[in-house]
């Protein structure tokens, strides 16, 4: 049947056999479960989204009334699709960067006799699809139950979204050969790391200082951005609110955004096909940069075991600048948290930085101490030195400790300048919410090449959520005890709990995996194989 | 932080006792009562098809696996009881070399050296020995992650030799390396062996056990099932046997069949 639908070498075999790899890794998530127990957890989670979505599109309706739709909700419409197709473009640039790098099966398809651009276009449906997956989780509930509920016209968001994923594909597929041809192979992924990071954090950022903008400069922001009024604006018009229109159910709209997408990727993969292959060829084997010689400086031999890990840690942490731009990407995406707190009126701007602060502090944690315990790249080198598990844990946390300090705990030390007090609770929640997230990356290692940070999740949704439920925990914690609620302690309990409850799983995985003698759990020797 | 002169080891006896160690994983049997003895100062290469049970018995020596049942003893030190002892003195190298591509060959060997607490002259000037015996000097700067796979084995032969060890583990040390690299590694080796060392390795290559090792274990179906001198296996096989190929083949042929 398969075979009778995708024949063996066409473009949708290629895309079937991605698919069936994707779908594959999804299924290793669920610890490699059975196919029907993976879709079983994938439809009570689409349940699950759809159920949070009901309330949201009567009140999205609110402001979204197909062509009666106000000049300012179009705007605000536009804002939230350009930052859509930031967030798609920097996603894009990632994906389609690892896609070169990383290879997977690259190599073997460059091998064979079907042509690059078949290769590319295949891999480019991969790339295309992780964009729009990352923003499909939120908007295409709330465009099923809109549909379900107010009328079909809401399930224009399925061809908006799918247009935008097609161009912003073509993008970031150019922009990463543009990168490779402008900075070699050595340079590129770097650089296509921070663009990716400055491309997805600066509408974000953007979209922010807009809404901090006293009311009369916003205003005269806004008009001049607002969309021109008037029955029959010309085609420049039309075409920069497009994506709006589309969104709106315009039906030419809809195509044609549709239709620009599906050009755009068309283009870009008939012109990238062989030079994608090229690069691949060239990256291959081709180290990344600051390869050359360090000084020749004599070798210094001194310090304890932790003073060897941590020195190894830091070296490491230095020497992998992508790090920073995905560090500097989770940190970016923080910041609307404060905006909404000054926005809010609630607190002062000084204040509404204390959560952010939190949130950034445990996130960071978390992705360091990741990196440090589960992205090892030499772990049976370490299991086998004689150091006690608990002094490497030690050592590498401690390690850890130094780069949070600098991105949390000095705009905490900045904020006790302003409220001493402030300062004081920003800091201790923030070391809890550090600590709380190091210890769940600490019990439950899920290990992975240090390169894929951002992606850890996905083999372990479970910590994931255990990482943003403590980031979220410790952030209303900080929220409570600042504006002087007395239900500050509830937080603090459910984190405890949670906190227990974590470390249960740990006691039960110490008496059956972790002896002493087993430290280096099979998947962690198996990916190197 | 003991140093390696510090650790109790006894003055006699064997290098390595295994008795009766098993391992499974699941309801597949890796290794079933393994009984292994390795002399002072030999090299002893252990030969098996693949899935006999080779690599398993050498992580259970590092103390990268713990054994279902069974004793491991090396240089007189309970390794089960005692693992953190046990590896002050011994060194595992797996086929895959165990390295951090953003190091340069030195700072690995610093990096080895503070972990296993050498002493700061010894560990210079053990380092300085190692980089001009494997002719690492000129790369001693880079880092590792645009070397060749003989280079990355280099490097991790030179951090697993600079703590002195008494026994070293190596598993297929010599396959994916060009022949002027093996040359070298097997010169190290052997100067180790002549200095004291005990070792024991895994090796597909036949012609490398039979030109290097003091002695030769075939193991079979996570069992011992021959050991002795090339010669000894060869008289053990039978006279028409002249290679240790038709050796190897005999008797892990022999061996599956009894099973």
């Amino acid at each position: 049947m398969i075979e009778t639908l995708c024949p063996p070498g066409t473009f949708r075999w290629l895309v079937a056999h991605d698919v069936r790899l994707n779908w594959r890794r999804f299924v290793d998530v669920f610890g490699g479960a059975i196919a029907s127990r993976a879709f079983l957890v994938l439809c009570c989670g689409a349940v699950l989204v759809h159920a949070v979505a009901w309330p949201m599109a009567p009140r999205i309706a609110e402001y979204v009334n197909g062509a009666d739709t106000t000049p300012e909700s179009r705007l605000a419409i536009g804002g939230l699709l350009v930052c859509i197709a930031s967030w798609m473009i920097a996603q894009g640039l990632f994906t389609s960067t690892r896609t070169l790098y990383d290879r997977g099966d690259l190599d073997l398809l460059y091998g064979s006799p079907l042509a690059p651009r078949r290769i590319l276009a295949a891999k480019a449906i991969s790339v295309a699809l992780s964009s729009l997956g990352s923003v499909a989780l939120l908007a295409l509930p709330v465009a099923n139950v809109g549909a379900l509920r107010l009328g079909t016209h809401w399930l224009a968001v399925y061809p908006a979204l799918a247009g935008l994923a097609l161009l912003a594909t073509a993008l970031a597929l150019g922009a990463t050969i543009a990168l490779f041809r402008a900075f070699g192979p050595r340079l590129a992924r770097r650089y296509a790391h921070l663009a990716g990071a400055l491309i997805g954090g600066a509408f974000v950022l953007g979209a922010q200082i807009v809404a901090m903008l006293p009311d009369g400069v916003r205003e005269s922001v806004t008009s001049a951005l607002a969309p021109p009024a008037g029955p029959s604006p010309g085609l420049a018009s039309r075409l920069v609110w497009l994506p709006v229109d589309a969104v709106l159910a315009d039906p030419a709209a809809m195509c044609g955004l549709l239709l620009a997408g599906i050009v755009a990727f068309a283009l870009a993969v008939a012109a990238l096909g062989g030079r994608f292959a090229e690069a691949s060829l060239v990256a291959s084997g081709s180290p990344s940069a600051d390869v050359a010689a360090t000084s020749g400086r004599p070798l210094r031999f001194a310090g304890s075991p932790g003073a060897a890990l941590r020195r190894k840690e830091w070296r490491l942490l230095v020497r992998d600048p992508s790090l920073f731009a995905q560090l500097g990407l989770q940190i970016v995406y923080t910041v609307p948290l404060a905006v909404v707190l000054v926005r809010s009126g609630t607190m002062s701007t000084s204040m509404a930085l204390a959560p952010a602060i939190v949130v950034i502090a445990a996130q960071v944690t978390a992705s360091l101490a990741w990196i440090a315990v589960s992205g090892e790249d030499a772990p049976e080198l370490i299991a086998s030195a004689p150091v006690p598990p608990g002094a490497v844990d030690a050592a590498k946390l401690s390690a850890i400790a130094l780069p949070v300090v600098a991105v949390a705990g000095i705009p905490a030390a900045g904020l006790a300048l302003a409220s001493p007090y402030a300062g004081l609770v920003t800091l201790l929640c923030a070391a809890c919410a550090s600590v709380s997230t190091a210890l769940l990356n600490l019990w439950h290692p899920m290990p992975g090449n240090r390169r894929g940070m951002l992606r850890r999740h996905s083999q372990s949704k479970l910590i994931g959520l255990g990482e943003h439920l403590f980031a979220i925990l410790w952030a209303i914690t900080t929220v409570f005890a600042l504006v002087g609620a007395t239900v500050w302690p509830l937080p603090v309990s459910l984190a405890g709990l949670l906190l227990f409850l974590v470390e249960g799983r740990l006691v039960r995985r110490l008496t059956n995996h972790r002896l002493v003698a087993e430290r280096v759990p099979a998947v962690w020797r198996g990916r190197r194989a | 932080m003991q140093l390696i002169s510090k650790v109790p080891v006894v003055a006699e006896g064997p290098a390595l006792r295994l008795a009766g160690v098993a391992k499974a994983f699941g309801p597949k049997l890796a290794v079933s009562g393994m009984d292994l003895e390795l002399r002072r100062g030999e090299l002893y290469a252990l030969l098996g098809p693949n899935g006999a049970g080779k690599t398993t018995t050498l992580r259970m020596i590092a103390g990268l696996l713990k054994p279902d049942r069974g004793a491991i003893s090396i240089f007189g030190i309970d390794a089960l009881r005692d693992p953190i002892a046990a590896r002050r003195i011994t060194a595992w190298l797996p086929d895959e070399p165990m390295l951090y591509d953003k190091l340069t060959p030195a700072e690995y060997l610093e990096f080895i050296a503070g972990l296993w607490g050498v002493d700061r002259h010894l560990a210079a000037r053990r380092a300085a020995e190692l980089i001009e015996v494997l002719d690492l000097g000129p790369h001693a700067h880079v880092r590792c992650e645009g070397f060749s796979r003989g280079m990355k084995q280099k490097v991790a032969l030179a951090g697993a030799l600079i703590h002195d060890p008494h026994l070293i583990m190596l598993d297929e040390p010599l396959t994916g390396i060009d022949a002027a690299i093996a040359r070298q590694v097997k010169e190290l080796l052997n100067e180790r062996v002549r200095s004291g060392a005990t070792i024991v390795l895994t090796t597909h290559i036949l012609e490398v056990a039979e030109r290097m090792a003091d002695r030769i274990g075939i193991v079979a179906g996570g069992k011992l099932v021959a050991e002795g001198t090339f010669t000894e296996l060869k008289a053990a096989a039978g006279r028409d046997h002249t290679t240790l190929e038709d050796v190897f083949l005999s008797l892990t042929m022999r061996s599956s069949e009894a099973a």
